[in-house]
């Protein structure tokens, strides 16, 4: 019977904080959905990782070279440790195609005639491989063909060391290779400028002139086997045919891209959701405490009946459970959707034979215990105290906060103060629990908020400091071999280039100290205005006569410093070595570069000044421009810097809104929450004070501001401490990113720092506007007569 | 001369809704409260008393009927202007001594002084009810009937009209209630205060200049005391 009217009881109590239970319900219901849909989305694309990776025999490392003769593969697989071994095929190609004017580039991919490769396996989608006899078939990247909306059977045009060539489409696939449509040159994926072309061996053998050689090498290593010393053995045995070292898949870019998200999905799905279940949890002693507080007499009479701690906890513990696993199974619901919705954009970008949504049951589970750990740490430390009183003295009404004068009150300054400016800072100055977590609570929202956007500012930075003060220049063309710098007078005599000028990079392995790095040395051309290189302050620098520039990526893999003399191995060639000063470290966001003159790389191949890349600005209509473009002797490759930075904006403000958005919702969750519950509480238990001053002739906005006076306090002291905690979160997650490929910096932007403050004063604002109504609505006499 | 009412009820009435049941706690009210008057309200419990004196002290508003005060006619009035009637013209006094904790004795006065257009020294006030010494207490360092002379000082502070004291007394036992008392007595001498004061001690009608009698909600009747005692002549 006991059982029946606690429990009439205990409903009558949540219809009585319904409002509470809401936000503490949905507080908890986001904690959730980021647990539960970043779990589940991380294992989704990690299990898709895997499979691919394992069912495409995806490669351990991966070697390139110059030229080797195909009899050095059987080399290879003899090294102690290398389980087996591949050899390929792969070049660039300048690529047209009737569904777009500019030129792309084409990645063509050996396969043996008309067979599947043994590694790196293509996982067809349609259509089939390139029949053994053919010359043409090939089969492309899912990305590109999507892109550009093409049919099995289109064809494109590829200009293979200097002749134009037909190909036709037979089948469409992915490989663990490419899940990314990333070519080098650029830093953003770009479907529509890139495509992975797989075609005969023996079709790429006779337009390179590459008979029973090979420039690519894929190996698999014994289980146990350090992949380090494979390296070294292949390095050692493939550097007389000009490899460029080994590597792993830790530096294989659409794996580094893969790992990368991963990482930042499982960062992501236990920070975030931390902050909202410490908030749940907090919320939910703020309200239960009060709610023990009003059945303080109930309680004690209970316990004074003989019964047990256990079952009055139980009772509360109810309460709690019923808030947060309402909460959880929103949290599901909206998982789920965050779940889908990640993966379907993730499916823009990456390309895997099967990449859909999928969780785990010990996901959902885990959503359960976390939140019932909630309400247990919730409950426990609202009950804590009740508990260690005995009866008689829980029966009491527990004594009121009792007041004094503070030091602070001796200053002259508060003596000027109105009494109600004074009640407002006695109540600060009590420090009570509530208000300090309070205003952790609001600090964190503007965490939440500080650490999702600055990326965007930081990225935006790179962005423009890349596009206007390093890149200037329109594009870029890839030449297929060094020539003379004469051909850039060719290019100027094009329609719309405004300015062209020669640039020579070589591969090159740097040597320093026991550290070894593959890159590239970018030899410029005297006075260059379409390469910048710059400094921190972003100012433009000179390059040395005599040394080279090293960007901090490289300068950090390397642990190098300006004046630090470091050797250089050219891989071309005689591969001759050179020992030269660092002059400075530059900063070059996006790659790992040395930077030097022309000259010098010209002294140092003991050869005349040529040039294998040209930089170009342009303006107008380049229609033209590209059919030119594309008909130019020994050009490889040539790339806008426009398309693919037109592309990379629309997707990031498109992500930022979407991003900043959800962030906002959260945060103002989060805001709302903390405050609409503190104020909530704060007017219980200060009613009987508030009905006296109005009794007293005080109007209702004076009442009112009383009453929140002593939050907004909180609220904006805790301002400046989310600011500062959000800085430092924001440093800490910039550090854990560790891409090889480009160098985050951290970007203080001060319109991020007021979005997050205007987002927790709208959460603030609009809980004073429901508290607001209940101040309004008050009844006095009723008021009083409730402690009478 | 013909004294004239400081406030006044024309037929007064006031409803309570109770679902579907009304409940009538207030029947054509008709009185009249002087200047300077010492008044005690007298009835048995539920018959009326508090709701009447929060509806004269404009806390409350009736059902229907009028109310008058000076020439202004409180039924008529918003809530804002209600508010600024109580600010200028009324101090209350309840059972419970509703201090502000936060605020020492002084402060409690002066959180009212701050806002009134003629207020005395907040000094003077506590004088009034011989507290002077324990200006910088808080409420939480004083006994009940302490208490309950600084709410006293509070509400007289301002130098209201009137002062409406709903059992001032009721929490108190009587040596304290009679400190009480004479501090209320000496604001209604001292500063001509209209006072109302409601209680069930019968006793304490004697130190009246009128007492009015309820019975289920309407006046039954109306006594005028010819001598007044003062607080220490009561017999209790
Ligand atoms: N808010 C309310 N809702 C419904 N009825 C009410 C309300 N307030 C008072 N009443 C009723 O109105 C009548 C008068 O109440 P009131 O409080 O004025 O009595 P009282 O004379 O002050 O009694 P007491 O001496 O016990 O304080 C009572 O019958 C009471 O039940
Ligand atoms: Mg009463």
């Amino acid at each position: 019977m006991v059982i029946s009217v606690l429990n009439r009881k205990l409903i009558r109590d949540l219809i009585n904080i319904k409002a509470q239970v809401f936000s503490i319900s949905l507080i908890v219901g986001l904690g959730v959905a980021v647990l539960f849909g970043f779990t589940s989305t991380y294992s989704t694309l990690k299990m898709s990782r895997d499979y691919f990776f394992k069912e495409a025999k995806f490669a351990d490392l991966f070697i390139p070279i110059k030229k080797a003769p195909l009899h050095t593969l059987s080399e290879i697989r003899e090294l102690n440790g290398v389980a087996k071994a591949e050899a390929r095929l792969e070049f660039d190609a300048l690529l047209s195609i009737s569904s777009m004017k500019e030129p792309g580039v084409v990645h063509f991919v050996s396969i043996p005639d008309g067979q599947m490769p043994t590694f790196n396996k293509i996982f067809l989608n349609s259509g089939r491989l390139p029949s053994t006899v053919s010359t043409d078939e090939v089969v492309v990247s899912e990305g590109f063909f999507k892109a550009h909306k093409l049919q099995l059977g289109a064809t494109f045009f590829a200009t293979l060391n200097g002749i134009r060539k037909k190909f036709r489409i037979v089948g469409v696939g992915v490989s663990p290779e490419y899940i990314i449509a990333l070519n080098g040159t650029s830093p953003f994926p770009d479907d529509l400028h890139f495509v992975v072309a797989w075609i005969n061996q023996s079709v790429l053998e006779a337009t390179f002139d590459m008979r029973a050689s090979f420039n690519s090498a894929l190996v698999k290593i014994r289980p146990g086997v350090l992949e380090e010393k494979i390296k070294y053995l292949l390095d050692e045995n493939l550097n007389k045919y000009g490899s460029r070292g080994a590597y792993g898949r830790d530096r294989q870019i659409s794996s580094v891209f893969i790992n990368e998200e991963l990482k930042q999905l499982q960062v992501n799905a236990t920070t975030v959701p931390l902050i909202f279940f410490l908030v749940a949890a907090f919320i939910l002693n703020v309200v239960l405490s009060r709610l023990v507080n009003t059945h303080r007499g109930e309680i004690a009479t209970l316990k004074a009946l003989g019964y047990f701690d256990r079952s009055i906890f139980n009772y509360y513990f109810k309460i709690g459970s019923i808030i947060v696993l309402s909460g959880t199974l929103f949290g599901l619901v909206m998982g789920l959707w965050i779940g889908h919705s990640m993966m379907k954009l993730y499916a823009e970008f990456y390309h895997f034979p099967l990449l859909s949504y999928d969780f785990k049951f010990s996901q959902i589970v885990l959503s359960f215990l976390i939140s019932i750990l909630t309400a247990f740490v919730g409950v426990y430390t609202s009950l804590k105290n009740i508990f260690s009183l005995p009866p008689a003295e829980a029966m009491r009404p527990s004594a009121p906060a009792s007041f004094h004068k503070g030091m602070y009150e001796t200053s002259f300054l508060f003596n000027e103060l109105k009494m109600r400016a004074r009640m407002t800072i006695r109540g600060v100055f009590t420090f009570s629990r509530r208000s300090l977590m309070t205003g952790l609570g609001m600090s964190l929202a503007i965490v939440l908020l500080i650490s999702g956007l600055f990326w965007q500012d930081s990225i935006n930075h790179l962005i423009t400091a890349q596009y206007s003060f390093v890149q200037k220049e329109t594009g870029s063309i890839m030449l297929t071999h060094a020539i003379r710098p004469n051909a850039i007078f060719e290019v100027l005599r094009l329609p719309g280039i405004l300015e062209a000028e020669g640039f020579r990079n070589l591969g090159v392995r740097v040597h320093f100290q026991n550290k070894v790095q593959n890159t590239t040395l970018k030899g410029f051309p005297e006075n260059s205005s379409l390469q910048g290189i710059i400094n921190e302050k972003m100012e433009d620098i000179q390059l040395p006569q005599t040394g080279i520039f090293v960007s901090r990526i490289l300068a950090k893999q390397l642990e190098v410093q300006e004046g630090d003399i470091i050797e250089i191995e050219v891989l071309e060639r005689k591969k001759p070595k050179i020992k030269l000063e660092i002059k400075k470290i530059v900063d070059s966001f996006l790659s790992n570069e040395l930077f030097t003159s022309r000259k010098i790389i010209s002294d140092l191949m003991d050869s005349d000044d040529l040039i294998n890349s040209i930089l170009f600005r342009s303006i107008g209509n380049n229609s033209e421009l590209y059919t030119r473009l594309k008909e130019l002797p020994s050009v490889l490759a040539i790339s806008y810097k426009d398309s693919a930075l037109k592309t990379f904006n629309e997707t990031s403000a498109k992500f930022l809104l979407v991003f900043a958005f959800i962030l906002s919702i959260f945060a103002g969750a989060i805001g709302f929450g903390v405050v609409y519950n503190n104020m909530r509480v704060t007017l219980a238990e200060r009613d009987w004070e508030l009905a006296t001053l109005r009794i007293l002739g005080f109007t209702i906005p004076e009442v009112f501001l009383t009453l929140i006076a002593e939050i907004s306090f909180i609220f904006v002291f805790s301002i400046p401490i989310g600011w500062f905690l959000g800085l430092l979160n924001s440093k800490w997650l910039i550090s854990k990113m560790s891409m090889d490929a480009f160098q985050i910096p951290f970007i203080f932007n001060p319109g991020t720092f007021m979005f997050s403050t205007l987002i927790l004063l709208f959460s603030g604002v609009l809980s004073a506007a429901f508290i607001f109504k209940r101040v309004k609505k008050m009844d006095l006499v009723a008021t009083l007569k409730s402690r009478g | 001369m013909v004294k004239l009412p400081l406030i006044k009820t024309v037929n007064l009435n006031k409803t309570y809704q109770m679902g579907e049941v009304e409940v009538p706690a207030l029947k054509k009210i008709n009185i009249e409260l002087f200047e300077g008057e010492f008044v005690v309200l007298l009835g048995h419990s539920g018959c009326g008393k508090s709701t009447l004196l929060n509806i004269l002290g404009g806390l409350d508003r009736p059902t229907e009927g009028e109310i008058w005060f000076d020439s202004e006619a409180l039924h008529n009035f918003s809530d804002r202007e209600l508010t600024h009637f109580r600010r200028k013209n009324i101090g209350f006094i309840f059972q419970m001594y509703n201090l502000i904790p936060r605020l020492s004795a002084m402060e409690n006065v002066q959180l009212v002084t701050e806002i009134s257009e003629n207020p005395m020294v907040p000094e003077r006030a506590l004088d009034l009810v011989g507290l002077k010494s324990r200006a910088d207490h808080f409420p939480s360092q004083m006994s009940g009937g302490e208490q309950q002379r600084v709410a006293i000082a509070r509400a007289i502070a301002k130098q209201p009209r009137m002062l409406f004291c709903d059992e001032p007394t009721g929490a108190l036992d009587v040596k304290t209630g009679i400190l009480v008392l004479e501090a209320i007595q000496k604001v209604n001498l001292e500063l001509n205060t209209t006072t109302v004061v409601i209680t069930h001690n019968a006793a304490i009608a004697d130190m009246a200049d009128r007492v009015i009698i309820l019975v289920d909600g309407q006046v039954h009747e109306t006594k005028t005391n010819d001598i007044k005692c003062n607080v220490k002549e009561l017999k209790w």
